[in-house]
């Protein structure tokens, strides 16, 4: 039987971060994505995943289809996700802001990051901070930065003093490869 | 955490979200055809969640599905195909951990001074694995393990374990080698840190979900301190201690942890040729062997159930892993494997083919290597139990005390606490039946092998006799041809001993009466000191420290500072601590300054007792003293000189004209024949006394007089630039407090 650890009530009350991210695969047509929960000490509790394909075709738009192929994904994980998170954490580069600020609504704050030196278009909705240590990044928060003591907040921190902002991404896709390797497909 | 409420829902979709409309919609006019299906979702467990596995997993479908977009076409494989697949056993996580180290830098963080070439050479960290795939193993399981936390991440500073203090980074490289080898010899010098670095591996083991059980086996006078330093680097783990009667022990075996610890001895007890004998129920994640040494005798009893327990990984720490013979290198090689349940434990020739070996598996750090990343001292706090016959000794002696102090009633005096205090520290020291010694065990050990690297080391005590002290120390460490510098030896005594300690490189050892050797030597030759029991006066401390850590100093200085467990020691260190208070000058054969420090309650809680009303200062009646300034200043000298006679002192007054500075000399020989005598001057001043005073009386006392001290008397207390002048010099000042508690 495993045994609780000894901290477990305090990392238990910050809830989880969910970060999302979505892949374009090299063929042009396929998107991955992944939901991944994970705690405020970057312990992993949940992974979802799924794949869309899109048609190789003239018909729409390239930026049109990723932005439909984003939303469909982005839909098919929040429909899975079992846990509700305290955050999205998403990258401003991957996730349009119209995602989260028109089309699906979410009551929990979203996070998309961006780093400093890249233009990023931004809705006049979404509110911007920005962080300067361990490297500099915008947050650009929607539908707004979370209360300084509220839980999300302490999240956030928490996360961004562990070096935890940006590296769950990794591991995402770390994830969505293995998931998606020819030995398991 | 909360689960999603199918009837409030977290996440909508608007409303008025359009769909996608094709470029050229008025020709081609092509609807949108979804084919769904249920995406993958894995629920990493936790183990906090008390799951019946903490690393096994639930997926709810086995095989993600896809959402399609028509025209449907096939499914491209092009995200690169040669991800990192994990290998091993189902139920292990053997492989997995070399999966995980493979994306881990286990290398990068190398820093200058460290030997990396060797390392590599012997070591070959695995970070460039490109392993098959094995569909024994589950998606889920795989997805488990990879999505784990990076170990360099978890061993940041700034990473989200939050660590008692910053692993310097050879500990680092030290951490990522044990996470990524199963098997490892972790030989680095002595003081470079192995229990720590082995704590930080078992932490990022526990935290990665790798690890359920480890087994951790250490000297009997090393418990306490493991456990302390597992409580302090690793506080989330749970500690199960195995040690005491053969009742508790079964107990402590079957009690849930992450850590088991426990000693050689009780290993050779408990593990049995039973299949089922706790340390054999189970197959042990990892098993640490500390002071590996211990096992170099193979025919040893001890030495064949180390190897018998069934493991996963094996870390032996020791930093004398060859001492005489190379049987005993191929012993402790031996337990330097994995074995799984029912196996036999390997066995070694000293041959070249087990010098190959022990090449491959030992990982050996000098502190010439590293020195550049070490700070110039390094302070280690040393816990220990104390022998069984001084526990014995000790209990008693607390026992009687504390009936002693009963049996006074409300006539009992703080200084009959204090002197109970010292009697039990002289016990910390050695047991007065048996003269055994904990500490000097736990140094003999030390000093064994640091002499093997040439070093030497200081010894401090503020006992000086030969049952408790210094003489005691230095006649049970003959073997490394001691020198004594106390304060009872003449002035060119001292220089013979000081210049045959720097000169004559035999002398391995130098012990030290803190009062006397506490100032102005210079001894760089010692990189090591000890001290054998506490001033709990950080700046005596220091003072004494910086004896070795000095200009010239070319190694860096370790500290040892020992407290025995469950004793005064610990408690009033517990005290100190809690109160996070600096001390000037504490309890020590002068006995007065530690009820400037402590309160009666706090002196008297130390014995479970309450402080008698008499004893306990008090605010309100301290205004109820004489107006000392009206007194003259032959009736305060005499007031002050009843205060101590009442409290046992035999006082002399000086005569008026020929004093020097000092009104009165007190003298009283406490319990166990210590001599302490005062050389006080008593200013009966309206206003504070400032340092020309202090000054006058350091001029004039007497140098080198151990168990002696200079005191200043003056109820209207101190100019702060006297406080610092006396506290510099070791001077004692009574203020209004002070005589308040005398004349209670």
């Amino acid at each position: 039987m495993p045994v609780p650890f000894r901290d477990a009530d305090e990392i238990e009350e910050l809830g989880s971060a969910a970060y999302l991210k979505v892949v374009a695969v090299e063929d042009g047509v396929t998107y991955r994505g992944a939901l991944f929960l994970v705690n405020a000490r970057g312990e992993p509790l949940e992974f979802t995943y799924n794949s869309i394909e899109t048609p190789n075709t003239y018909l729409w738009r390239k930026e049109d289809i990723r932005r439909h192929a984003t939303r469909k994904l982005t839909t098919s994980l929040l429909s899975t996700c079992q846990k509700v998170p305290k955050l999205v954490i998403c990258l401003a580069d991957e996730i349009d802001h119209t995602l989260f600020c028109n089309e699906i609504h979410l009551s929990i704050p979203i996070c998309r990051v961006a780093y400093v030196n890249e233009a990023t278009p931004h809705s006049p909705s979404e509110v911007q901070t920005t962080i300067e240590d361990p490297q500099p990044v915008h947050l650009f928060w929607f539908p707004g930065k979370p209360a300084d003591e509220s839980t999300e907040h302490r999240l956030i921190n928490r996360l961004v003093t562990s070096g935890l902002l940006l590296e769950p991404f990794n591991r995402a896709i770390i994830g969505i490869k293995e998931v998606y390797s020819p030995s398991t497909t | 955490m909360s689960v999603t409420n199918a009837k409030e829902p977290w996440w909508t979709i608007s409303a008025d979200t359009e769909e996608l409309h094709p470029r050229w919609s008025g020709i081609f006019h092509r609807n949108l055809i979804l084919k769904a299906s249920r995406p993958g979702l894995l629920t990493i467990p936790q183990v906090r969640s008390k799951i019946s596995k903490c690393v096994d997993c639930n997926v709810l479908t086995d095989q993600p599905a896809v959402l399609l977009i028509e025209p449907e076409t096939p499914v491209p494989q092009v995200i690169p195909s040669n991800s990192i697949v994990p290998v091993g056993d189902e139920g292990g996580s053997v492989a997995l951990a070399n999966v995980l180290a493979a994306e881990e830098p286990t290398t990068t963080s190398i820093s200058e001074g460290i030997p990396t070439e060797n390392l590599q050479k012997s070591l070959k960290p695995p970070r460039t694995l490109n392993v098959l795939p094995d569909q024994r193993m589950s998606l889920a399981k795989r997805l488990a393990y990879l999505l784990q936390p990076p170990t360099n991440i978890l061993a940041s500073a700034l990473g989200p374990l939050e660590w008692h203090a910053t692993l310097f980074p050879y500990q680092q490289e030290g951490v990522h080698i044990l996470l990524s080898q199963n098997v490892l010899l972790l030989a680095d010098d002595m003081g470079l840190g192995k229990t720590i670095q082995a704590i930080a591996a078992l932490r990022i083991l526990a935290v990665q979900h790798r690890m359920e059980a480890a087994l951790v086996i250490v000297r009997a006078s090393l418990l306490v301190q493991w456990r302390k330093e597992l409580r302090t680097w690793s506080p989330e783990l749970r500690i199960s201690t195995v040690h005491g009667t053969a009742t508790e022990r079964a107990y402590q075996w079957m009690a849930p942890a992450h850590v088991y610890l426990t000693t050689y001895e009780t290993l050779r007890s408990d593990l049995t040729n039973n299949p089922v004998s706790p340390p054999r129920r189970r197959t042990w994640d990892v098993v640490i062997l500390d002071e590996a040494q211990q096992i170099k005798n193979p025919n040893a009893e001890v030495s064949r159930k180390c190897k018998l327990l069934p493991r996963k990984r094996a870390w032996a720490l020791t930093g004398t892993p060859l001492e005489n013979r190379l049987d005993d290198l191929a012993s402790i090689l031996e337990f330097v494997a994995p074995l799984r349940d029912g196996e036999t434990p390997i066995r070694f020739q000293p041959n070249a083919a087990m010098l190959e070996k022990h090449k491959q598996l030992q990982l050996r750090r000098k502190k010439s290597e590293v020195m550049k990343q070490l700070p110039p001292k390094t302070t280690s706090r040393v816990d220990l139990s104390l022998t069984d016959s001084q526990m014995e000794s000790y209990k008693k002696a607390e026992e009687q005390g504390i009936l002693q102090l009963r049996g006074m009633g409300e006539e009992v005096r703080i200084e009959s606490v204090l002197e109970l205090i010292l009697r039990l520290k002289q016990i910390c020291n050695f047991c007065p039946k048996t003269g055994q010694s904990a500490k000097l065990d736990d140094i003999r050990e030390r000093l064994s092998t640091l002499v093997s690297e040439e070093h030497r080391a200081l010894i401090f005590s503020q006992f000086v006799d030969k049952q408790f002290g210094v003489a005691a120390v230095a006649d049970a460490l003959k073997e490394f041809a001691p020198l004594i510098y106390t304060g009872s030896l003449t002035s060119s005594k001292r220089n013979d001993v000081i210049q045959a300690f720097k000169n004559d490189i035999s002398h391995k050892v130098l012990v030290i009466s803190l009062r006397a050797g506490g100032l102005g030597l210079n001894l760089q030759e010692a990189s090591y000191v000890f001290h054998f029991d506490r001033w709990w006066n950080p700046a005596a401390e220091n003072q004494a420290e910086s004896r070795a850590d000095r200009i010239g100093q070319t190694r860096p200085v370790h500290v040892y500072k020992y407290v025995c467990e469950g004793t005064i020691e610990e408690r009033i260190e517990q005290i100190l601590s809690e109160k996070q208070m600096l001390f000037d000058e504490i309890v020590d054969d002068v006995s007065i300054d530690l009820k400037t420090r402590l309160t009666a309650k706090e002196l008297f809680g130390l014995f479970g007792l309450s402080a008698p009303s008499k004893a306990k200062p008090s605010s309100k009646n301290s205004t109820a003293l004489p107006d000392y300034t009206t007194m003259s200043g032959i009736e305060f000298e005499q007031y002050v000189k009843n205060l101590l006679e009442r409290k046992g002192w035999t006082v002399e007054t000086t005569p008026p004209t020929r004093d020097g500075g000092i009104d009165l000399i007190a003298n009283r020989t406490v319990e166990m024949g210590v001599d302490i005598k005062l050389y006080i001057q008593c200013k009966n001043h309206a206003s504070p006394v400032g340092v020309e005073t202090i000054r006058q009386l350091n001029g004039v006392l007497p140098k080198h007089q151990p168990g002696s001290r200079g005191v200043v008397v003056c109820p209207s207390g101190f100019s702060a630039d006297a406080r610092v002048f006396a506290n510099d010099r070791e001077i004692l000042l009574w203020e209004r407090q002070q005589l308040f508690d005398m004349s209670g």
